[in-house]
This record gives C-alpha cells, sequence and structure tokens, in this order.
C-alpha cells in the first residue's frame, strides 16, 4: 500500500501517514482493551471465584445461558427459514418487510421494552389473550431477547442465502432434491459460516440484553434477573460480585467470537 | 434408462425476448442450439428442466408428460429426470466429488456411496474423489459435473455451454471426452452453446438461434452450405466482406471488395452486397506460388493468428477486411504459418455466397 516505487528514485519521506495509523490503532487498542483487561486485573482471581459461588451469581448466570439459548433456538428455527425466503424470493412490499426486520436493531432497548409491555403484556394488545404469562416471568425474558437479537440473525443469514451461487439450488432440484432438500441439503450448509456470525452476533446481542428485559420483565432474582440485570442490581453495593460477573461475561463472549471465527474459516467440507 | 424421444414446444416473453421454439430429439441424438448470447439458449434448457414456467407451453419425455400449460401440468424439477450440466457446473463447494455425484443417487449410504466411486472412476477421476471443487481443474470439474448429471440415470441429458469454463488447452480433449459420452448415451440430449464450430462438432444436429427463434435446422454441413440469412451465415463462421458487385463476363459477378481486392461468385448480385465464404473453403498458399487451379479468387492476406480449434487449426487473415481459413496442423506446419506471415488465400468462385445489404 502505497509503498510503490513510481518515477525516479528518491528517498523516501519520512512515513508520517504510516505512524498515524499506528497511533490510531494503538489509540483503538489501548481504549478498548483496556476495560476489558481490568475486568480480571481489578481483583484477585480468589474474589472472582468466591463471588460466583454466591446463589444470586449462579441464579443469574444460570438464568441467562437458559433464556439466551431458549431465545437462540426460537431464532435459528424461525428466523433461517424466513431469512432463506427474503433471499431468495421478490415479492411486492419485500423492502417493506425487510425494513421492518431491521427495526429492532435502531430501537432503543427501551423502547423495545415498552412496546412489548403495549403488545404482549397484560394489559397491551394482545393482553386479553397472552394475559400476565409472559411479562415479569422467565418466558418474558426469552421473548425480550428474541425481539432484540433476532434481526442480527436474519440480515446476517439472509445476506449469506443471498450470496449463495442460484445455480446450486438449480442443481440441487435437477438431482432430485424437492425445495425443502435443497434448503437443507444445500443452502444451509453453504452458507454456514454467514449463519455462524449471525448466531453469534445475536448470541452476544442476547447475552448482553439490558433495558428491554428489565421494563417487560423485570429483575427478579432466579425468574427474570439475567447477568446484566445483576451486575446492575449490586454494582453499586457489592462491586466485587458486580466484577465477576463481568468477567463470566467477557469470557462467554470471548469463547463465542473464538468459536464463530473458527466455524467461519474451517473447512466448507466441514458440513458435508 | 427411459428411452424415448423429448419433445418441447414453448412460448414466453422474457424481458423484451419472444422466446418460442418447438423442437423434438430423439434418443441417443443431440441436439446443439448455437446462438449469441441473450438468444434465449439458456431458457430453453430452464424451461425444459422445469426450472422456469413458461406463458404457454408443453414437454414430454420419454412418455412422460412433464409439462402442459393449457392441462395445467408441472412437474417439479426434481420430478423430471433431467441430468442438467451448468455452465459453470454448479458443484457443491461444500461436498467433495464424490459426495456431489452421490447427492444425486439414492438408496443407503453404502450403496451411494459405491455408485458415485463407481461413475467417478468410469470418468478417470477415481483418485480426486475426495477433493473438493475447488480443488479440480476445469477439465476434472466438468468430468465431476457429467457423473453427477447421469448419476440419476436420467432420461434427458440437458448441457449449457459445456465447454465454455474451460481454457483453450483443456477444451479440445474435454470436447472429445464429451463426444464419446453423447455417443454412448442412449438418452436424447439437449445442448446450447454460442459457438458453431462446437455445435457442429457435439450435435448431430445444430439448430442456430436468434432473438428467442430457432433461424434454421439440419446438419451442421447443411447449414454451413445454405445459411438461410446472413446471420446464420455470419454465426456458422463464414467471414463476410462488404463490397459493390457488377455483372462480370460469362455471367459471373464481380465484386469489388471496401479498402481493396476483388472477388469473383457465380452468385448473382449488384449494388452494395456482403460475400460470405466458409474457412474450410479457402486455400493457403505461400505467396507469389503460382498455381494455376481453378480457384478464381485470389486474395494477398496478412495472417493475423493462428488458433487451434480440435484437430484443425483456424487461420485469422486480413484481406484487408477480415477473413478465416481452415487448414489442418500439418499444413499450418509446412506454411510456417504465424502472427505476420503474409500468404495467397484462395478460394473458387462458386464457394461465395452474395447476399445484398
Amino acid at each position: 500500500m502505497g509503498r510503490g516505487v513510481r518515477g525516479a528514485p528518491r528517498t523516501r519521506r519520512p512515513g508520517w501517514f504510516a505512524a498515524l495509523l499506528a497511533l490510531a490503532l494503538a489509540v483503538v487498542l489501548a481504549f478498548l482493551g483496556l476495560p476489558i483487561l481490568a475486568v480480571f486485573l481489578d481483583t484477585s482471581p480468589g474474589a472472582l471465584v468466591e463471588s460466583l459461588g454466591q446463589s444470586e451469581a449462579r441464579d443469574a448466570l444460570l438464568l441467562s445461558l437458559r433464556t439466551t439459548s431458549a431465545a437462540l433456538v426460537l431464532i435459528l428455527l424461525v428466523g433461517t427459514p424466513a431469512a432463506y425466503l427474503l433471499a431468495t424470493r421478490s415479492f411486492r412490499g419485500k423492502a417493506v418487510v425487510v425494513t421492518l426486520v431491521e427495526l429492532p436493531l435502531v430501537l432503543p432497548p427501551a423502547v423495545a421494552g415498552i412496546a412489548l409491555l403495549a403488545s404482549v403484556g397484560p394489559g397491551g394488545v394482545l393482553g386479553p389473550v397472552i394475559g400476565d404469562s409472559l411479562a415479569l416471568q422467565t418466558a418474558g425474558v426469552v421473548v425480550a431477547l428474541t425481539f432484540v437479537a433476532s434481526p442480527f440473525y436474519i440480515r446476517q443469514a439472509q445476506a449469506a442465502f443471498g450470496a449463495l451461487d442460484r445455480s446450486w439450488l438449480d442443481a440441487a432440484r435437477t438431482l432430485g432434491a424437492s425445495e425443502a432438500r435443497a434448503f437443507a441439503r444445500v443452502a444451509i450448509p453453504a452458507a454456514l459460516p454467514g449463519l455462524a456470525a449471525g448466531t453469534a452476533l445475536a448470541l452476544g446481542r442476547a447475552l448482553g440484553e439490558f433495558g428491554a428485559t428489565l421494563i417487560f420483565a423485570g429483575s427478579f432474582q432466579g425468574i427474570t434477573q439475567t447477568v446484566p440485570l445483576a451486575i446492575y442490581d449490586r454494582f453499586a453495593t457489592d462491586f466485587d460480585s458486580a466484577l465477576a460477573l463481568a468477567a463470566v461475561l467477557v469470557v462467554l463472549a470471548t469463547a463465542l467470537l473464538l468459536t464463530v471465527k473458527l466455524v467461519g474459516r474451517s473447512s466448507p467440507l466441514a458440513g458435508a | 434408462m427411459l428411452s424415448g424421444p423429448l419433445s418441447l414446444a414453448l412460448e414466453t416473453r422474457l424481458g423484451a425476448l419472444e422466446l418460442g421454439v418447438d423442437l423434438e430429439v430423439q434418443p441417443g441424438g443431440c441436439l446443439a442450439l448455437a446462438g449469441p448470447s441473450g438468444a434465449g439458449k439458456t431458457s430453453v434448457l430452464r424451461v425444459a428442466a422445469g426450472l422456469l414456467r413458461p406463458e404457454r407451453g408443453r414437454a414430454a419425455c420419454g412418455g412422460t408428460l412433464w409439462l402442459d400449460t393449457e392441462r395445467g401440468v408441472d412437474l417439479p424439477p426434481e420430478a423430471r429426470h433431467c441430468g442438467y450440466v451448468f455452465q459453470d457446473y454448479a458443484l457443491f463447494g461444500h461436498l467433495s466429488a464424490w459426495r456431489n455425484v452421490a447427492f444425486a443417487v439414492s438408496g443407503g449410504r453404502a450403496e451411494r456411496r459405491r455408485q458415485a466411486h463407481e461413475l467417478l472412476e468410469r470418468f478417470g477421476l477415481g483418485d480426486r474423489a475426495d477433493a473438493p471443487p475447488r480443488e479440480l481443474s476445469g477439465g476434472e470439474r466438468q468430468r465431476v459435473a457429467l457423473a453427477r448429471a447421469l448419476a440419476r440415470r436420467p432420461s434427458a441429458l440437458l448441457l449449457d455451454e459445456p465447454l465454455t469454463a474451460l481454457d483453450t488447452r483443456t477444451r479440445a480433449a474435454a470436447s472429445r471426452e464429451l463426444k464419446q459420452v453423447l455417443t454412448e448415451t442412449e438418452v436424447p440430449a439437449l445442448l446450447v452453446t454460442h459457438d458453431f464450430a462446437e455445435a457442429a462438432l457435439l450435435g448431430d444436429e445444430v439448430g442456430v438461434v436468434d432473438s428467442g427463434r430457432v433461424l434454421q435446422r439440419g446438419s451442421a454441413g447443411e447449414i454451413a452450405a445454405a445459411p438461410f440469412s446472413a446471420f446464420v451465415a455470419d454465426f456458422t463462421g463464414a467471414a463476410v466482406l462488404t463490397g459493390t458487385a457488377r455483372r462480370g463476363e460469362r455471367n459471373l459477378t464481380v465484386v469489388t471488395l471496401d479498402g481493396g481486392g476483388e472477388v469473383v461468385s457465380t452468385d448473382r448480385g449488384e449494388g452494395a452486397v456482403a460475400v460470405s465464404v466458409f474457412p474450410w473453403e479457402i486455400e493457403l498458399a505461400p505467396t507469389g506460388s503460382s498455381a494455376d487451379g481453378s480457384a478464381r479468387n485470389r486474395l494477398a492476406v496478412d495472417v493475423l493468428s493462428v488458433t487451434a480449434v480440435g484437430n484443425r487449426v483456424r487461420v485469422g487473415l486480413a484481406s484487408p477486411q477480415p477473413l478465416a481459413a481452415e487448414v489442418t496442423e500439418a499444413a499450418a506446419h509446412d506454411l510456417e504459418l504465424r502472427a505476420g506471415a503474409r500468404v495467397e488465400a484462395t478460394f473458387k468462385a462458386t464457394a461465395t455466397r452474395l447476399v445484398t445489404v
């Protein structure tokens, strides 16, 4: 980049631009890396482990894992075929549908929480049908997570399916595969790296969900208090245990990111 | 294998193109549709395979009705049993060669594996079975695509530009192999290509397609010898020289070529004309050789290019208008043909066709 030797040889200028780029990256690294590092450095490992032994922390962790997994299963089961439809068919009003699907991406989480209350809360539009089976319940956490996280997956999945060579799907059909089999045996394995990336984005978003959950489901230990809510609950009173939970989330998120990078990079034959 | 003719008739509008063809291919026969890109060739294949639904159409193969828009019959692609070879082969990138083939085989896991390996073996790819498509050469990919298309014991074979994705060096060998496969197969084959020479080589019968219509159908030789129109003449590879015609002696027509030179033709014509002459009618000789044959036409030409096409060599010439000759490899060698050489092109007055423009 920009190092090409052009024209007559001349002494190279001091690389002030290269230095500027390096400086910018250094600032970014320090700014992003230091806080994450500090989560582990600010307290002793022993204290971390000890505070994780408390029942509140364990409850929050378990609840986060359960609700996030449930939300993810819902997102994958419904979002994958929906994204496939958006990627492979054209129909009237598709642009509107796509915009609608993307809307939660830019919606403030607090607005999402209020919107959920207004729609599927006890006094909401569907209140007469649903009653209070969701609001302030674990199921409500799952609904909130699904609402805010699914667009991340669907967008990515749509892009991955859209980038598929359409002739592969045609070939599958002429080779005897029904449309459903072409989807399951060709489209999904071929789009796997993109689907994995979308899963990671949705997982990360769901794991960190705070505002919509708080407003729609509240923060009750063991029922609706996920890890982010538990951190918020105690950061003023018991900073060490808040820190311990934060550390767990950092580790989880890192593992997630690495997994996705590995799936994305693995041989495309792995899915065979 | 179900053996029976493939018949296809369709009328449909595709954007600005009015596609309308009506054709039949006998079992064991190969009809090669040749035409420029955008002529609607691929759409014909897609209609046959069930990947594209025409406004009106009827398709049947081996006694099975595939499509009848009037009666509301439209079998999905998977129920038509077509072996389709796609232009870029459309091998599944996430599956190895043998799994690509096994995809088309039904039955148990072991049976599918065995059949796939057997087919690859037949195509000389036994040792490449585990390779993913991206590690295969163009020629190997084409053979995997063929093996995969045949794996389902199709009742018809559809091939879309089967040689286009190959480089010129691979193409000669691949076309021989493909010809062999087409000769051995007992089902009707429909092939489309933008190259008339390829169509002539691979098809028992050739149909020249333009703007969604089959303009002329017959053996490659018939079409080349008696093209219905200037388009067909041009497309079949005939060189088209423009000039002005006048009556000459002994009922011959003399054409003064634009840019210099004169050509004598047995066809009648006056005024602005296009003279077409086929590459295989043109003889090349060293300049100054005074061979007194029956050829009335003798043009001094510059060699622009020398390209091997199968077992022949196509020589691009400038007369100064572009002209092409086809000679054998041996002749090309003896004449020391190379770009920049100057030779004499001779052809008989009877080998020219005049079209008034």
